[in-house]
């Protein structure tokens, strides 16, 4: 069977290896220049991927090495700061009187979690009334094994704000923007919006090791498991349509107009462009037309890059060179960023998610709305780095001295430069309603599309998620299966 | 509270009745005298004019206007021509019915569609992907209705459109009193009949020329009551009444596919990509449930009814909208088999007309059914055989004095 996987992401490269080792016959179509897509020059995290993915495609035996994740610094104004390790043992000699109850915490995550992991790592459950039931059954007795106090835990927090949740554990403010920073990536959300705590397990739950040398490192073992395996990588090749006819997808046709055939279409880009902007509307049945342009996806990450002439110092601590940080003392600086996101201003103190090295570092801005009143200019742009410096001052003195902003990406730049559709890293906000079997949305959640032929695996489909490759994987199931 | 339309001073002045209804909004006449009888036979062997100002109408305009319209519509506009009018209907997602209506070509990239109701909201939901611009024109854009078998003699009059040259179902821009507009070969008695199209600030003028010009065919201003009588013997079925639009039903079973109610001529499932018609192929799969169907009661039985209670047979001049259940013959201890939504003396065919839904199996010509019938407020029933629809079709509804013959070259 050949397949066209549009798309050259990290969800559009697994698949399109995992299709390959399959047997089938794979073309990948990349509309940029080069493979990876938010992998490639966006995102850092690379926490998130699956470790079975990377085993099964045998990443490995291309380089692809996983290591214990680096813990994150949290530095402040009027203390130490905190330097935060995922593991409860690493971390209790920092967390002072918080150590026991992060000690508790991770333990509840680590009796929870799993289920959770097993979801992500599976078809979304059909849910429809026709569906079948034993896997749904299935499914809750696995739920009832976690016992009655975590179930009655997670139904009770999982709707919950993410700051209502953690004020309930941890008394410093400092632990606690850190945990609910990561409950808001990919999302539209503050610390003190309703059901954060849920994209907090979900986050928690992907997680695991990171890879060695990050997320590029995983982007090369991508693509050299894709040409080992056969698959044909075209770069530079932008779809314009999606051929179907009768009900059926035939290919797909090219900017500049080749036609390609092939007997099943993939798209690993965005779920409501492949639906909305690439077929024509007659073939699309108006309940998953109206379910896609009710799709919510507004972008809300900036990054900005940092060259140093020497390491970042931090005034709080002295020496010590983290290789991640995150700067947000208290979790209502997370909630107040989101206030500006919220009425489509700038924020005027910017929390950042800061990777860096000896030489360079590159920030993370979640709080920047493409929405943003009166659009991103030239000007915004360099009040966007501005900001970041500004924001950093405090607690580094003297980071205009020894650093030079080098790139500056608004929403609206990664717009245009990733290809993303309202900026959306995800393709989709994360939130209750766009999650699990509701990831696009109830009919398209399981990979397939009412159009036969034409599947989905961005990873605005369940699990979603970041550089996961969870999507892209399940969707190359779904599609060798048929 | 109801709107005024462009007609309203004209109308109200000729009015001695004040029968007023809401109509999609706005105020329209019922009648114009104690009785509707005298509009109605206009209608039938004159000319009746008929403000119809509140149908909703709209304009769509744009390279893809053709295209996107063939998807919510039944009928396939991509082939219609200028100067052509299609009635069809539209429907939801699962194949039942919205509204119906008419969409005229003004040119290729200009369509005139016409519904009962107002859908603007539903038009621009779905535009989404094509080139196409939607205006709500119905507040912009007054209609008039000349109706009956003068009413060609008496437009003529008034305009310089070659109406012996116009046929059923054409459209052409010109003259009218003197004010540029759109006249159509359309109508909703199953007459010889037209439909004007014009600026509400010119509605008046033209008003008024037809009055003038009719003046010595009999022309009428008619309400909607004689219109109701009319409608009924051309067979045409009106939404809200012979069937309930989706978007108003609170369940299922209220819903109608366009094969219920009788506009199953307007679907063509072969053609793709319009909206419903997965839906309306299983349903061709499976066989339609219901069917749209012509009744004439017995007039003996009503008689003999009425003779029971030593009553003489009492006959309304209004057409009857309330429905009614539909037996199998002499079934009535048992549950209905469909419903009669539409009924009406039929005064030029002296006969009893019914509109009705029944199951399919009940559908055939000549099916003798059981209509219930009130009399003394005791519930009986009637008998009702199924007949040809239209009930009343002249051969002057599409005659065309000057056709092009068949075949010839334009």
């Amino acid at each position: 069977m050949t397949v066209i996987v549009i798309g050259g992401g990290h969800n559009g490269l697994v698949a399109a290896a995992s299709l390959a080792r399959q047997g089938h016959g794979v073309t990948l179509l990349e509309g940029r220049g080069s493979f990876g897509g938010v992998a490639a020059g966006l995102l850092h995290d690379t926490d998130s991927f699956s470790p079975n993915i990377a085993k099964a495609l045998d990443l490995a035996s291309h380089g692809l090495e996983f290591t214990d994740p680096a813990p994150v610094f949290v530095p402040s104004r009027e203390g130490p700061g905190l330097l935060l390790h995922r593991d409860p043992v690493q971390a209790a000699e920092e967390l002072g009187t918080d150590a026991e109850a992060y000690t508790n915490w991770c333990a509840f995550l680590k009796r929870v979690l799993p289920f959770a992991a097993s979801q992500l790592d599976s078809v979304a459950p059909d849910i429809s009334t026709t569906g079948p039931l034993l896997p749904l059954m299935r499914r809750g007795l696995a739920f009832r094994r976690m016992g009655k106090t975590d179930i009655h835990e997670c139904l009770r927090i999982g709707p919950a704000c993410v700051d209502d949740t953690l004020s309930e554990h941890f008394q410093s403010p400092l632990l606690r923007a850190a945990l609910s920073a990561r409950a808001l990536h990919g999302t539209w959300m503050g610390p003190r919006s309703p059901s954060s705590t849920a994209t907090l397990l979900l986050g928690e739950a992907q997680s695991g090791q990171e890879v060695v040398g990050g997320a590029s490192s995983l982007v090369t073992a991508l693509v050299a498991a894709c040409e080992n395996s056969g698959v044909e990588l075209r770069p530079s090749c932008r779809v314009s349509r999606i051929q179907v006819s009768q009900g059926r997808a035939k290919g797909v046709t090219i900017e500049g107009g080749e036609s390609l055939l092939a007997d099943r279409v993939l798209s690993c880009i965005g779920p409501r462009r492949t639906l909305l902007e690439l077929v024509e509307s007659e073939h699309l049945p108006i309940r998953e037309a109206g379910q896609m342009a009710n799709l919510r996806l507004r972008g809300t990450l900036a990054r900005v890059s940092l060259q140093l002439a020497e390491p970042i110092d931090y005034a709080c601590r002295p020496g010590l060179r983290p290789k991640r940080c995150l700067v947000a003392e208290h979790p209502l600086d997370l909630e107040r960023a989101f206030d500006h996101v919220k009425h489509r201003r700038m924020p005027t103190q910017l929390p950042l998610d800061i990777h860096q090295t000896e030489e360079e570092a590159s920030i993370l801005i979640r709080c920047a709305t493409i929405e943003l009143q009166g659009g991103w200019s030239d000007e915004r742009r360099q009040e966007l780095g501005e900001l970041t410096l500004a924001a950093l001052e405090p607690y580094v003195p003297n980071i205009r001295g020894i650093a030079r902003v080098t790139r500056i990406l608004t929403p609206a730049d990664i717009a245009e430069e990733f290809d993303l559709e309202g900026g959306h890293e995800m393709h989709g906000e994360l939130s209750l309603d766009q999650l699990g079997p509701m990831r696009p949305s109830m009919t398209l959640s399981r990979h397939a599309t009412p159009i036969d032929g034409l599947y989905l695996g961005s990873a605005g489909i369940h699990p979603g998620g970041a550089i996961s490759g969870r999507p892209g994987w399940q969707a190359a199931q779904v599609v060798g299966s048929r | 509270m109801p709107r005024k339309t462009a007609l309203f001073e004209r109308t109200a002045d000729l009015m001695t009745s004040v029968a007023w209804k809401e109509w999609a909004g706005y105020a329209a006449p019922c009648n114009f005298d104690a009785h509707s009888e005298r509009e109605y036979f206009a209608i039938r062997h004159s000319a009746g004019l008929l403000d119809l100002s509140p149908l909703a109408k709209y304009m769509v305009t744009g390279a893809d206007a053709a295209r996107y319209l063939a998807r919510i519509w039944t009928r396939d506009i991509t082939r219609l021509k200028p100067g052509r009018v299609a009635y069809g209907c539209m429907c939801d997602g699962d194949g039942k019915l919205l509204d119906d209506g008419t969409v005229a070509c003004l040119d290729p990239e200009t369509f005139r569609v016409t519904s009962s109701e107002a859908w603007l909201g539903w038009f621009e939901r779905h535009s989404r992907g094509y080139q196409v611009e939607i205006e709500d024109c119905t507040d912009r854009l007054a209609a008039l209705a000349l109706q009956g078998p003068l009413s060609r003699e008496i437009l003529q009059v008034v305009t310089e459109v070659d109406l012996d040259a116009m046929r059923f179902f054409g459209v052409a821009a010109g003259s009218i009193a003197g004010v540029n507009g759109w006249i159509s070969r359309t109508g909703y008695t199953g007459d010889l009949g037209y439909e004007i199209w014009i600026a509400c600030e010119d509605a008046l003028t033209v008003y008024d020329a037809l009055l003038v010009a009719g003046k010595p065919h009999y022309l009428e201003p008619i309400g909607l009551d004689a219109l109701d009588v009319a409608r009924i013997e051309a067979g045409f079925v009106m939404q809200g009444v012979d069937y309930i639009s989706a978007q108003h039903c609170l369940i299922e079973a209220r819903k109608s596919t366009p094969e219920d109610a009788g506009l199953g001529w307007t679907v063509n499932l072969e053609r793709v990509g319009w909206i419903g018609r997965e839906a309306l192929v299983q349903e061709q799969e499976q066989g339609p449930k219901w069917g749209l169907v012509g009744l004439e009661l017995d007039w003996a039985e009503i008689e003999a009814l009425h003779e029971e209670y030593g009553l003489p047979p009492h006959l309304s001049p209004l057409a009857c909208r309330n429905a009614v259940p539909v037996y199998s013959e002499g079934g009535a201890t048992e549950k209905p088999v469909g419903q009669a939504t539409s009924s009406s003396w039929s005064p030029t065919l002296k006969r009893y007309l019914v509109l009705a839904q029944v199951h399919r199996k009940y559908a055939d010509l000549g099916t003798r059914l059981s209509v219930e019938y009130t009399v003394e407020f005791e519930r009986r029933t009637i008998t009702g055989t199924v007949v040809e629809r239209p009930f009343f079709d002249p051969e002057r509804k599409t005659f065309t004095p000057k056709a092009a013959p068949k075949g010839a070259s334009r």
